[in-house]
């Protein structure tokens, strides 16, 4: 057994980023086992999601939607999953690591019986026999192999950690999965609202650029409004720490921390916060990181690939209008 | 004019209660018996209310209940503290006393002369003239004394607690009370046994005599009905006074004096332990309800006079917090009414208590020795045991438990202050002349790791043989105390007595004024005592032995301000300004200073706790030092170092805030 | 009602970890414990729900580890559990494993309501729960940042944080639920709490009693410290900022 499937659920269209790096992931994975890598979508979004995901390198697109399966919930989903895998042999199940993920993946490895690893980093060694994985834990300060041992295992994967695929010029097959009846019902959870902030600017967790806040900009009515006309000058996402969410500045999603998420975009600009372990464990991985704070001994410089002590009051308003001059 | 010619013309002498008929004698007595009931009552309620707290044993010696009352209750010398109100109080005070004495002079005169048969047998002659111009006197002083009270409360907006509709009122009472007095006297001299031709003694009474001449023109009808009315306003007026004693801010006059005697004066910044045994077989930690308090608080509560000299010198009350130390206490003797209906939430809210900063101005400037700060921190450890810190002061509680240290930082971490300095731990030198206790702050805080290097390098200019615990040293246990968490506080405080002991050290120095406080005062409770001393006095100590020789003069305009912990709680005032001048600092005083010093507001352990209601108190103290326009804030304390440069900062202020031990350090001859 | 709180211990937040020489495992000797800071915020949610008295009347919190784990234990006491349970375990169970224990134990007391951190402060993984959901086939709710217990204790009306932002859902009981951080602020075990902990009752479970559970399918088998990041450069001015942002092609 040497195959690996990719789970992406709940499917949207376009597809996310980090949806598209765990493609690459099991790619990778396939790669080593010298198999192949099959994409499984489920939600009412799959079938809308398949031609892109066709064109990613994997064998074979399966899609799953209807009953039980309109709004993701992690009963539906692991179960549609369990159901699918009942006559097929994969060596390795993986999704991207996400609040969904986080929740279905793990009780899909316990309908199966399987062992899992959360947010990998990168596949250490990968075949028959062992699978060990990289991991990082205690909030992100030391890195762990993990051994997973059994025909079947599952992972989530870091979308940051792993580089999405070229687009494919052949096809992968598309193919409909239908779940025998009653194997996605799930009387025990209702959907009833999301409450989502609407945004013009990218998704923190596909941008390239990410703008971050912290305490020191002082809240809505200050300094965070300047910090929004830097990150629309760059195009980035906004970012915030979880001082910033606790304190109501800005909603949960925008949290950027070990308990919020982790990203690592092409360039992380951390402004008015001073970097607490935690915060620090969410962006440590960008590529480059720019640091603004008044303090000079504030923990986020030693992690900076540029910092400027400045006050921010004066510092952001001057950089966005060189960025918006230099943008044209 | 001598007495002796007046004793010749007529017996000096006077009618007792002249046109006063048996209806309203009996209407006197009657009324006194009500009233005395009824003040009774009210004093013996509050008395079964102290009864309801914890027994505290203690004797009590008379010599020394004696002196105290005659310094505080007597001489009133922390009234004195506002020279105005002292006086003005003295004169109500003295006023009313002597007033009464005449009055008792009065009753005695009549019923022993009805017990003797015989009319005029001491309230006569020399006697009389003299009883009666001190009467006069002190009844002037006494009004004198009401309308300075009154013109203050109307003028001067500081008196704004003390302005309320009830303050009026009771001293509307004894105005009307002490002038109904004089225009009677008035209307009896000009009407009674042929008036003031016929008993030109009564000159003696001149303010009487004064009205009697103004009232010469009435018939002596209107003389007798109005003398009648005015005598039993002035009479039912005081009646009422007696009766309201007990239940009115008035009732100070009784328990006051009780209360300061028995009061046995305990340092500001020595909080009174717990014994774990008691918590664990009462189930009760710190105060919940009112007869949770000791009998003796609950009495001291009592005393309470309401003048809010607490609440005007707290800086929480100053910043807009919902702290008034005096509110907290007439809160803790209203809701003693409430039987054992916990004292927490409506009555006196979570809020108040935490934005105590344990300053202890309130314990200084009440004038009758009430414990505010110590209730205060009674209420806080009830909060504490039942879970309800939350926030940044939780975690600080949790990190000094666990890490040893506020900040959470790594114990292992304790000495990199010194990393390159070779500073000798005990372990190189066992015998120093020194221990150098560092602190938590003083290793971990990077402005607070400046003064130790500073105080380490001025040690060894004046070539003092020193030594620090190394990584070995642990947080005193002053945050956890000062919070409410005497458990914590003990965790930490007896390992580090049992090593001190182990160490056989003698002299303790230190650059935290809380570390100060807590290893002088507290410790030896633990079983260790140590002779402490604060770096500034060290520093002064060894300029004047010639120990430490300082080059050059620093030559700015300072303000130093005064840690809390240092002035007030231990009385370090002149060490500081000493070392500062030996190092050429020109020194200019803030309006608070001293032992009146205002708090930084980091105190109580507010240093780890959010500052979300009012103004900022530290930016209200570094206003105050502002205004000096120094070139430079000296601190003693890394706190008030930490709170001052964070205000100067938020103002954009240039005035630098540093240690007097910095200052002192770059005047070391190299 | 009970509801039942799985709480797993971790090392102190403050505490610094370090790799054993050998890198196949950690330093722990001399390392301090404390309660899992979320499974924290899943004690205090259920001690809130027992006293807003809304049909919970007690709490259980159990955790699947070796003695060691008992001060724990006696921490969830002192901030106001009824009872502590503990499934005498070696430390290296997988997820699985312990989801599996919780199972039996889940079986055996029979709550209405099971809580638990969403993650563990050292681990990371966060698996447990969701495996103990898939396990008993009950529904489950993660990361709440707010928690209301219907009338009569049917259902929970939950906030769920959500990378798309916060999303409601019903879930009818019994159904585990994971605790995120601004679900509560969990209260100070001290002195008192402390003292009434020693007198309630604590039950130790061997784990052979709860099924056969074979050997851990997932273990750690090297660690190794972060890899160090070079020195930034610091900038004096918006203007060289601009500059070095610049020359790295991200303006």
């Amino acid at each position: 057994m040497s195959d690996v499937l990719v789970v992406i659920g709940p499917a949207t269209s376009p597809l996310r980023k980090a949806d598209r790096a765990a493609v690459g992931f099991g790619r990778a994975a396939a790669g080593a086992l010298g198999g192949h890598c099959d994409v499984l979508l489920v939600g009412a979004g799959s079938a809308a999601a398949a031609e892109e995901s066709a064109a990613l390198g994997a064998r074979r697109v399966h899609t799953a939607s209807g009953a039980g399966l309109e709004t993701y919930t992690a009963e539906g989903f692991a179960a549609l999953v369990a159901a699918f895998l009942d006559a097929r042999d994969y060596r390795l199940i993986a999704a991207a690591t996400a609040s969904g993920s986080r929740e279905y993946l793990p009780r899909l490895a316990a309908l199966i019986d399987a062992p899992m690893a959360s947010d990998v980093l990168a596949i250490e060694s990968l075949d028959d026999e062992r699978a060990v994985f990289t991991r990082a834990v205690f909030v992100g300060n030391l890195l762990a192999s993990v051994e997973l041992s059994g025909p079947r295992v599952l992972a989530t994967c870091r979308a940051s950690a792993f580089d999405t695929p070229e687009t494919s010029s052949s096809k992968s097959a598309i193919e409909a999965f239908a779940p025998p009846p009653g194997a996605t019902a799930h009387d025990g959870k209702r959907f009833v609202a999301l409450h989502q902030a609407k945004s013009e600017r990218p998704d923190l967790k596909e941008a390239s650029i990410v703008v971050s806040v912290g305490r020191g900009t002082r809240g809505p009515a200050d300094g965070i409004p300047l910090c929004e006309r830097l990150a629309d000058a760059f195009g980035a996402a906004l970012g915030a720490t979880r001082a910033v969410v606790d304190a109501g500045w800005l909603p949960n999603e925008y949290q950027v921390g070990q308990t919020g998420k982790i990203v690592a975009p092409e360039l992380y600009v951390a402004i008015g916060l001073s970097g607490s372990i935690q915060h620090i464990a969410g962006m440590r991985n960008s590529k480059t990181i720019v640091a603004i704070n008044k303090d000079p001994e504030a923990p986020i410089f030693e992690i900076a690939d540029v910092g400027l002590v400045a006050d921010l009051f004066d510092a952001v308003p001057a950089l966005t209008a060189a960025v918006e001059s230099r943008r044209g | 004019m001598s007495a002796l010619p007046l004793l010749a013309e007529a017996v000096v002498a006077r009618e007792i209660l002249w046109n006063v008929p048996p209806w309203a004698r009996a209407l006197m007595y009657v009324s006194f018996v009500v009233a005395a009931a009824i003040c009774s009552y009210g004093v013996f309620e509050r008395a079964r209310l102290w009864r309801r707290g914890r027994a505290s044993g203690g004797k009590i010696c008379p010599l020394d209940a004696l002196r105290r009352g005659l310094r505080l209750a007597v001489l009133q010398v922390k009234l004195w503290r506002s020279p105005s109100a002292g006086a003005s109080h003295a004169a109500v005070f003295w006023g009313f006393i002597v007033l009464f004495i005449g009055t008792c002079i009065v009753a005695v005169e009549e019923w022993g002369a009805w017990m003797l048969g015989r009319e005029h047998w001491i309230f006569t002659g020399t006697f009389y003239l003299v009883a009666s111009c001190a009467l006069e006197v002190f009844g002037l002083a006494f009004l004198a004394g009401l309308v300075v009270a009154l013109l203050r409360r109307r003028t001067d907006p500081r008196f704004r607690p003390l302005s309320r509709r009830v303050d009026f009122a009771i001293i509307a009472l004894f105005l009307v009370i002490g002038a109904s007095g004089f225009v009677v006297e008035g209307l009896r001299i000009a009407g009674a046994g042929g008036g003031p031709a016929a008993n030109d003694f009564e000159r003696w009474s001149f303010v009487g005599w004064l009205l009697a001449g103004a009232f010469a023109g009435l018939g002596a009808r209107t003389i007798e009905i109005a003398h009648l009315v005015l005598w039993l306003v002035h009479m039912e007026l005081s009646m009422l006074f007696v009766a309201l004693l007990p239940y009115s801010k008035l009732r100070h006059i009784l328990f006051a004096p009780l209360w300061v005697s028995i009061a046995e004066p305990r340092p500001s910044g020595k909080y009174a332990g717990v014994s774990l045994e008691a918590v664990e077989e009462s189930g009760k930690y710190g105060v919940a309800a009112a007869s949770d308090f000791t009998r003796r608080q609950l009495m001291s509560f009592d005393a309470c006079t309401e003048c809010a000299r607490c609440q005007s010198v707290c800086p929480a009350h100053a910043t807009g917090k919902p702290l008034s130390p005096m509110r907290v206490v007439l809160d803790i003797a209203a809701g003693s009414l409430a039987g054992d209906a916990t004292l927490h939430g409506e009555r006196i809210a979570a809020d108040t208590l935490w934005a105590c900063t344990s300053c202890g101005a309130c314990v200084v400037e009440c004038p009758v020795a009430i414990d505010q700060l110590g209730a205060i921190v009674d209420l806080r450890r009830h909060l504490v045991g039942e879970g309800e810190i939350r926030g940044s002061e939780q975690k600080a509680l949790r990190s000094v438990a666990a890490a040893g240290n506020p900040w959470g930082m790594p114990a292992d971490d304790r000495m990199a202050w010194a990393e390159g300095l070779d500073v000798p731990t005990l372990a190189d030198e066992p015998a120093p002349e020194v221990l150098f206790w560092v602190g938590c702050a003083g290793a971990y805080d990077r402005a607070g790791q400046k003064v130790t290097r500073a105080l380490v390098e001025i040690l060894r200019a004046a070539r003092v043989r020193f030594a620090v615990l190394g990584k070995k040293e642990r947080c005193t246990g002053d945050p956890a105390r000062r919070m409410g968490d005497e458990f914590t506080f003990l965790e930490l405080a007896q390992p580090n007595v049992e090593m001190l002991a182990a160490a056989k050290v003698r002299r303790v120095v230190t650059t935290c004024p809380h570390c100060f406080n807590t290893l002088r005062n507290e410790y030896p409770e633990l079983g260790l005592a140590l002779d402490v001393v604060h770096h500034t006095q060290l520093i002064d100590e060894l300029v004047a032995s010639g120990r430490l020789v300082l080059a050059g003069s620093d030559g700015r305009r300072v303000a130093f301000h005064d840690p809390c912990y240092l002035a007030r709680h231990n009385g370090v005032v002149d060490a500081p300004r000493a070392a500062l001048r030996a190092a050429g600092a020109r020194i200019a005083e803030p309006e608070h200073s001293g032992e009146r010093g205002f708090c930084c507001g980091a105190g109580g352990g507010r240093m780890w706790m959010e500052e979300d209601l009012g103004s900022r108190i530290n930016e209200e103290r570094f206003r105050q030092l502002e205004v000096l326009s120094p070139q430079a804030v000296a601190v003693g304390c890394p706190f008030c170092r930490t709170m001052l440069h964070d205000a100067a900062a938020a103002k954009g202020s240039a005035i630098v805030v540093e240690d007097v031990a910095e200052v002192v350090a770059r005047r070391l001859a190299r | 009602m009970k509801v039942l709180v799985t709480m797993k211990r971790t090392p102190q937040r403050d505490a610094r970890i370090r790799v054993h020489r050998d890198g196949r495992a950690l330093e722990l000797d001399g390392v301090k414990y404390d309660v899992n800071p979320f499974d924290e915020l899943a004690v205090e949610e259920a001690l809130r729900l027992r006293d807003a008295g809304a049909g919970v009347d007690e709490v259980v919190v159990v955790t699947v580890g070796p003695e060691a784990a008992q001060p724990q234990l006696v921490s969830a006491l002192a901030m106001g559990a009824d009872r502590a349970l503990r499934v005498d375990a070696p430390e290296d169970l997988d997820a699985l494993q312990i989801a599996r224990a919780l199972r039996g134990v889940v079986e055996r007391e029979k709550p209405v309501l099971v809580l638990a951190g969403k993650l563990a402060y050292d681990d990371e993984s966060g698996q447990v729960p969701a495996m103990l959901a898939g396990l008993l086939g009950w529904p489950q709710a993660s990361q709440a940042s707010k928690i209301a217990l219907s009338a009569g204790v049917a259902s929970a009306r939950v906030t769920c944080e959500v990378d798309a932002g916060l999303e409601e859902v019903e879930v009818t009981l019994p159904a585990v639920i994971t605790a995120d951080l601004r679900l509560n602020e969990p209260r100070y075990a001290s002195l008192p709490g402390i003292m009434k902990a020693k007198k309630k009752p604590q039950d130790v479970i061997p784990l052979a009693e709860l099924g056969d559970f074979g050997a851990p399918r997932a273990r750690v088998i090297r660690y190794r410290p972060l890899p160090p990041k070079p020195a930034g450069v610091r900038v004096a001015s918006v203007a060289a900022l601009v500059a070095a942002l610049s020359e790295k092609k991200l303006i």
